[in-house]
C-alpha cells in the first residue's frame, strides 16, 4: 500500500497514524544519561530485587554507577543491589532484631549476627560474594553525600571518581547513614562467619579467635581492616538511625547504641596508643595484648584501666577512633599507623572483651 | 480522574475523540454538543481491582489483618490495586451533570533489600457539569456531513489522601504510623477540562473524528492532599456503520505534555457494537485489551481487561487489571 495524498483522505491519517506509531518504538535507553533514562534503571533495579534477582540487578546498576551519571539515588540503589548478594532482606532483618531484643544487651548480638549472614571463603565456596556484596554496599552508601556539602579532602576517598566518599559520616544523607547500620551487620556477620568457624550447633558462638589482633598481623591491610571498618561503620551510623527511627522496634536500636557505641570507640582509641585491653567495667583484660604499636605510645602517659574506662584518653592524635579507619582500605599493616592500630584493638575487643566480646564457646 | 473506569478497558482506552453520551462529559465535554436526547443513568458503579488482588486475596488479608513490617513483605513484587466508582449523570442536548465519588487504594512494593513502597489511599467525590456547542451553528445543520464542537466542564469537590511514596524513615516507622496513611483530611478542590471535537462524516456509514482535550486545565488543587495533574490528550477516530453493526478503530494519545515514553502514552482500539452486546479489544500503553458490554433492558453490564504500566519505560512492569461496570440507563 502506498501513502501518496492522491489515495483520499482516510488513507492520509491511516498513514500520519502508522508513522505516529513507528515513530515510538525505538530503543529505550537505560545509561541514566536522562531523567526519565535514570528513573528506569531505578525501576528496573526494584523489580528485579523483589524477586531475588541479585545478579540481573547488579548488571543494570554497575554501569549507570560507574559513569558519570551516577548520584545519589544511583548509589543507593547500588547499595540495595549489592547487599541482595549478602541476602539481606529488610524487614525480615528488622523482625529478626526485633524478636532477639534480649541479646542486644551483650556478646550474643555477635552471635546473632554471625547466624543471620552465614557466608564462607571462596575458596570453601567460590559462589559466596556475601561479604563482598555488603562491603560494596558500604562503599556506595558512602559516597551518598549531602547536597552542598563540603568534603575534606584527607577524609575523602576516590575524590576524582564518579562516586567519592565521605568518611566523615554527617557529611553523608540520614538515608544512607540509618541504611548502613543494615549493612554493616551483614559486614560484620558474614566476617565472623568465615573467620570465627561459628558453630552452628551452638547458638554461632566462635570457636575460634579472629586474627589480627596486632597492627601487623597477615591480612591487616586487608580482612583486618575491613572487620574493623565495618565495627566503627555500625556505630557511626547507628548514631542516625538512633535519632530517625521512633517505631516499633526503636527500643532495639536505642539499645544496641548504648551497648555498643562507647565500647567499640574506646577499644579504637585504646589500640591507636597502643595500650593493653581494658574493660568496659574497668578490669584490665591481660588476653588483650597492645596492637604493637610502640612509636605510637612513646609520648603517652601510662594510665591505668579504670582511669580510662571512665575518662577516657588525652587529647592528642589518638582522642578520638582514627577517621580513616572508616576507610576499609586504609590500614598499612604497619606499627605506625593509627588505623591499622585501632583495628588491631577492636579485633581483641571481639575476641576478649567479656560482655560486649563474641561469646566464647 | 473520573474516567469511567470501564472505558479504560474498552477497546485499550481509546476513544476522546468520539465518546459514548453518558461518557462525554468525563471524557471530553465538546462530545455533549453532539447529544441529542435526555438521559438519566442512575447507577452507573464500576468496581476494579489488579489481579493479585484476586489471586493473593487470603494471603494478603491474613498479613494484614494484623499489620507488621512483614505485612509488607506479603505484597511484595504484586501489584494490589482496587478502585470503585460510581457516576449518576443526567444528560441532555448540549449539556450534562453528574455526581461522582471515586474510591482507589494500592499497595506497590518494589526491592527486598531496601523497600520501595508506594501507598494509595484516596477518596474523591464532587460534583461535574459539562457544556459543549458546535462552533458551525447552523452550517452543521444545513450540512451535517461536517461539525466542530467545543466543550468545557467545571468540578467542584473534595478529595482526601493521595499517593505516598516512603522513604527509609518512613519505612523504619511504619509500623506505629501506618494509620496516618489511612485517615487523611478531606481538601476541597475545583478543576476546569476542556475539550475540542472535529466530525467529517463522508457517508451514512463512515465518519471520521478527531479530538482534543485538557483535563484539569494547571492542576486541580486539593489543599494537602494530591493535585489531580493536567493532561493534555488528542485522538482520532473512525466509525464504520452497517445494518445493525457499527465498527469503530479509535487511537490516542495521553498525557502529551508528560515527560514519558511515548509508547506509554498510546491507546489503540477497536469496538464493535452488534445489538444488545458491545465487543472490544486494543491496546492500551503496550498491553492487550479486551472486554465485553452487554445490555438488559435498562441495565448495562461491563466487563473489561487491561494493563497499566507501573515503570518508566514499556513493559517494565504492567500491572495486570480487571473492571466490571453496572449501569441503569433511563431515557427521558
Amino acid at each position: 500500500m502506498t501513502c501518496g495524498p492522491n489515495k483520499g483522505r482516510l488513507r492520509v491519517a491511516f498513514c500520519a497514524l502508522a508513522l505516529l506509531v513507528l515513530s515510538s518504538c525505538g530503543s529505550a535507553l537505560m545509561d541514566g544519561s536522562t531523567p526519565e533514562s535514570k528513573q528506569a534503571v531505578l525501576d528496573a533495579v526494584n523489580i528485579a530485587l523483589s524477586t531475588g534477582q541479585c545478579a540481573k540487578a547488579i548488571s543494570i546498576i554497575e554501569p549507570v554507577y560507574n559513569s558519570k551519571y551516577s548520584d545519589n539515588d544511583i548509589r543507593l540503589s547500588r547499595a540495595t543491589a549489592q547487599v541482595c548478594a549478602a541476602h539481606l532482606d529488610f524487614f525480615s532483618l528488622l523482625g529478626n532484631i526485633a524478636e532477639n531484643a534480649s541479646d542486644l544487651t551483650g556478646g550474643l548480638f555477635w552471635n546473632l549476627l554471625t547466624q543471620l549472614f552465614p557466608s564462607n571463603v571462596q575458596t570453601i565456596d567460590p559462589t559466596d560474594r556475601v561479604l563482598e556484596g555488603a562491603e560494596n554496599s558500604m562503599d556506595a552508601l558512602m559516597s551518598i553525600i549531602n547536597v552542598g556539602q563540603v568534603l575534606v579532602p584527607t577524609y575523602e576517598v576516590d575524590a576524582t571518581g564518579f562516586n567519592p566518599i565521605s568518611l566523615i559520616y554527617s557529611d553523608r544523607s540520614n538515608d544512607a547513614n540509618a541504611y548502613m547500620t543494615f549493612v554493616s551487620m551483614a559486614a560484620i556477620g558474614s566476617f565472623q562467619s568465615r573467620y570465627g568457624a561459628p558453630d552452628s550447633t551452638n547458638n554461632y558462638k566462635r570457636t575460634k579467635l579472629l586474627p589480627w589482633t596486632t597492627a601487623t598481623a597477615s591480612g591487616m591491610s586487608t580482612d583486618g581492616c575491613q572487620y574493623a571498618s565495618s565495627l566503627v561503620n555500625f556505630v557511626d551510623s547507628m548514631g542516625v538511625l538512633s535519632t530517625t527511627y521512633t517505631g516499633a522496634g526503636a527500643s532495639s536500636i536505642q539499645t544496641l547504641l548504648k551497648t555498643f557505641q562507647q565500647g567499640i570507640y574506646l577499644a579504637c582509641e585504646i589500640g591507636c596508643h597502643n595500650l593493653p585491653g581494658v574493660s568496659t567495667t574497668g578490669t584490665a583484660i591481660t588476653s588483650w595484648v597492645p596492637a604493637g604499636c610502640p612509636n605510637l605510645a612513646a609520648s603517652l602517659p601510662t594510665l591505668d584501666p579504670t582511669t580510662i574506662s571512665t575518662t577516657g584518653l588525652p587529647d592528642d592524635l589518638c582522642s578520638t577512633c582514627p577517621l580513616l579507619l572508616r576507610n576499609r582500605s586504609a590500614c598499612t599493616g604497619l606499627a605506625d599507623d593509627p588505623a591499622s592500630c585501632a583495628a588491631a584493638a577492636l579485633i581483641s575487643f571481639i575476641n576478649y572483651e567479656p560482655l560486649l566480646g563474641w561469646t566464647l564457646p | 480522574m473520573v474516567c469511567g473506569c470501564a472505558h479504560a478497558g474498552h477497546g485499550g482506552g481509546a476513544g476522546l475523540a468520539s465518546p459514548s453520551d453518558d461518557a462525554a462529559l468525563y471524557v471530553n465535554p465538546a462530545a455533549l454538543a453532539g447529544v441529542k436526547k435526555f438521559d438519566f443513568t442512575g447507577i452507573a458503579a464500576n468496581i476494579e481491582g489488579s489481579t493479585d488482588v484476586y489471586t493473593n486475596y487470603a494471603t494478603d488479608i491474613a498479613a494484614f489483618s494484623n499489620f507488621t513490617t512483614s505485612s509488607i513483605d506479603a505484597v511484595m513484587g504484586q501489584d494490589i490495586y482496587a478502585r470503585a466508582e460510581v457516576t449518576p449523570t443526567l444528560i441532555a442536548p448540549n449539556m450534562a451533570g453528574g455526581i461522582y465519588v471515586d474510591g482507589q487504594a494500592g499497595i506497590v512494593a518494589r526491592n527486598e533489600q531496601l523497600p520501595q513502597i508506594t501507598l494509595m489511599n484516596q477518596v474523591t467525590y464532587g460534583m461535574q457539569f459539562g457544556y459543549g456547542t458546535s462552533l458551525l451553528g447552523r452550517k452543521a445543520l444545513r450540512n451535517p456531513k461536517m461539525d466542530f464542537r467545543v466543550g468545557a466542564a467545571v468540578k467542584f469537590g473534595w478529595r482526601r489522601g493521595g499517593t505516598s511514596q516512603l522513604d527509609l524513615t518512613d519505612l523504619l516507622n511504619l509500623e506505629s504510623n501506618y494509620s496516618s496513611y489511612l485517615y487523611p483530611v478531606p481538601q476541597f478542590g475545583i478543576g476546569v477540562d476542556l475539550g475540542m471535537q472535529f466530525i467529517n462524516n463522508f457517508s451514512k456509514m463512515m465518519s471520521l473524528s478527531w479530538g482534543l482535550t485538557y483535563q484539569d486545565v494547571g492542576n486541580t488543587a486539593y489543599g494537602s492532599a494530591d493535585a489531580q495533574p493536567q493532561n493534555v490528550s488528542t485522538g482520532v477516530s473512525f466509525t464504520y456503520k452497517v445494518p445493525g453493526v457499527t465498527a469503530t478503530v479509535a487511537y490516542d494519545i495521553r498525557h502529551l505534555t508528560d515527560d514519558a515514553d511515548f509508547m506509554k502514552k498510546n491507546h489503540v482500539g477497536l469496538a464493535v457494537k452488534i445489538p444488545l452486546i458491545d465487543l472490544y479489544a486494543g491496546v492500551y500503553q503496550t498491553s492487550i485489551t479486551y472486554g465485553a458490554s452487554v445490555d438488559l433492558w435498562l441495565f448495562n453490564i461491563s466487563v473489561a481487561t487491561y494493563s497499566e504500566e507501573q515503570g518508566t519505560y514499556a513493559f517494565q512492569d504492567p500491572e495486570n487489571r480487571w473492571v466490571a461496570r453496572i449501569g441503569v440507563k433511563i431515557g427521558i
